[in-house]
């Protein structure tokens, strides 16, 4: 096959959150993910290929909110169409304050923003070089700053979550 | 699982196969978060614990991944919670992000990077000639990395007590993993990969070495103090890391 293929970057978070209603998405450069609202609200891409409107459909077809059969327990009764969008309490984790703001549609949550949230991310990881641990040299290393992603444990989400359900709360 | 979900594609075949591959992938995601929640009383999981379904081919495949990770930890992993209900979160976010990753091979992306709260699928490369560097956060502190795996294929989960305490249990015990502060295994899937952090978590420091003879292409684990320990050997880190 000599077809040319597209090359580019397309990044795409969102965050599922197990909370009795939707998982939401939202669109951003990775390294913005955790940093101060406005939220991007379009897909965003670097690197060598823009972003072109066709990309921007396709991945926010991920975004709609999903049909009345994908939502497990509305809210009985609860049938309005108004759309309020509530600050949540500002949670404390230990690495910083997390705070969203979750809009409803009746009682369907069509969107979360991050309002604060430790900006610790990717562009400022900063590598322990020297307390590398002494594993297989094949696959383990850490002589470049350059990190592409991050496992490990997500410290903000627990933060996220309760942030969320207090705006869940007081919408009632 | 209320986790965040990034998805980096680096090539496609065109553009809008990128696109539309970027919403399969995370629709398996957003899927196996639905279905198999413990937070939702009408998830399926809930649903079979009550014995008001029977269960799916999807339900089955985390069960015996479930059972054979206990088996192969004789009991320390476990999906039956100390509460007595059905958990099997431990399973589901790994068995998921490796499934919507292949939804993305399916759809002939062969760059790119999955991260599903910290668990991590690469394949390819992010630019020509350099594999995917993941860095494993420090649990001591977020804005350093204990180590970068290199890899083109591959997977790194990492499980921790470090962010919402003891919330993994030991099946042997009922009783909170301590042992160990954080748990990293390198596998060819991130099924894999997931469920064998968590043993390692729960196993302790003698998890390691062990998690290399289930699978795993490399294991390590931070202990309380901040030392590190690695298939090979115990390697302090520097003061004031931990």
């Amino acid at each position: 096959m000599t077809t040319p293929r597209w090359r580019g970057t397309l990044i795409y978070t969102g965050t599922l959150a197990t909370i009795g209603t939707v998982a939401f998405t939202r669109f951003g450069p990775l390294a913005g993910t955790d940093q101060v609202a406005p939220v991007t609200a379009a897909p965003v891409a670097s690197s060598s290929s823009p972003v072109s409107p066709s990309t921007g459909s396709a991945a926010s077809s991920a975004n709609a909110t999903p049909s009345p059969s994908d939502t497990a327990t509305p809210a009985p009764g609860s049938t309005t169409s108004s759309t309020v969008t509530v600050a949540g309490s500002v949670s404390q984790t230990r690495y910083g304050p997390v705070q969203v703001s979750v809009t409803f549609t009746g009682s369907t949550i069509v969107d979360v923003r991050t309002l604060q949230s430790p900006s610790a991310e990717r562009e400022s990881v900063q590598i322990a070089a020297r307390s590398t641990p002494t594993l297989a040299k094949e696959v383990l290393a850490a002589q470049s700053a350059t990190i592409d992603t991050v496992s490990g444990a997500t410290y903000t989400s627990e933060g996220y979550r309760e942030s969320v359900q207090s705006a869940i709360d007081q919408v009632g | 699982m209320g986790i965040p979900i990034s998805i980096d594609i680096r090539d496609a075949p065109d553009e809008r196969t990128a696109g539309e591959a970027m919403s399969a992938a995370f629709e398996v995601l957003r899927s196996a978060d639905e279905r198999f929640s413990p937070f939702r009383s009408n998830s399926e999981l809930r649903r079979y614990e009550r014995g008001e379904t029977t269960a799916s081919a999807d339900l089955v495949e985390v069960f015996e991944i479930a059972r054979w990770a206990g088996i192969a930890s004789s009991g320390a992993f476990s999906i039956h919670a100390p509460d007595g209900s059905l958990d099997t979160n431990g399973v589901v976010k790994g068995w998921a992000a490796q499934r919507a990753a292949e939804e993305l091979l399916a759809r002939g992306v062969r760059n790119f990077c999955l991260n599903a709260g910290g668990d991590v699928v690469t394949h390819g490369e992010p630019e020509p000639g350099r594999p995917w560097r993941t860095g494993v956060r420090d649990p001591g502190d977020p804005r350093r990395v204990v180590a970068v795996v290199e890899q083109h294929d591959g997977a790194v989960a990492t499980s921790g007590t470090y962010e919402r305490g003891a919330h993994v249990w030991d099946g042997r015990t009922g009783g909170p993993a301590r042992t160990l502060v954080a748990a990293t295994v390198v596998a060819d899937s991130l099924t894999t990969a997931d469920v064998l952090a968590t043993c390692v978590l729960v196993l302790g420091p003698e998890g390691v070495a062990w998690a290399i003879g289930q699978g795993a292409r490399d294991a390590f684990a931070v202990l309380p103090g901040g030392g590190v320990v690695t298939a090979g050997a115990q390697v302090q880190l520097p003061a004031g890391v931990a």
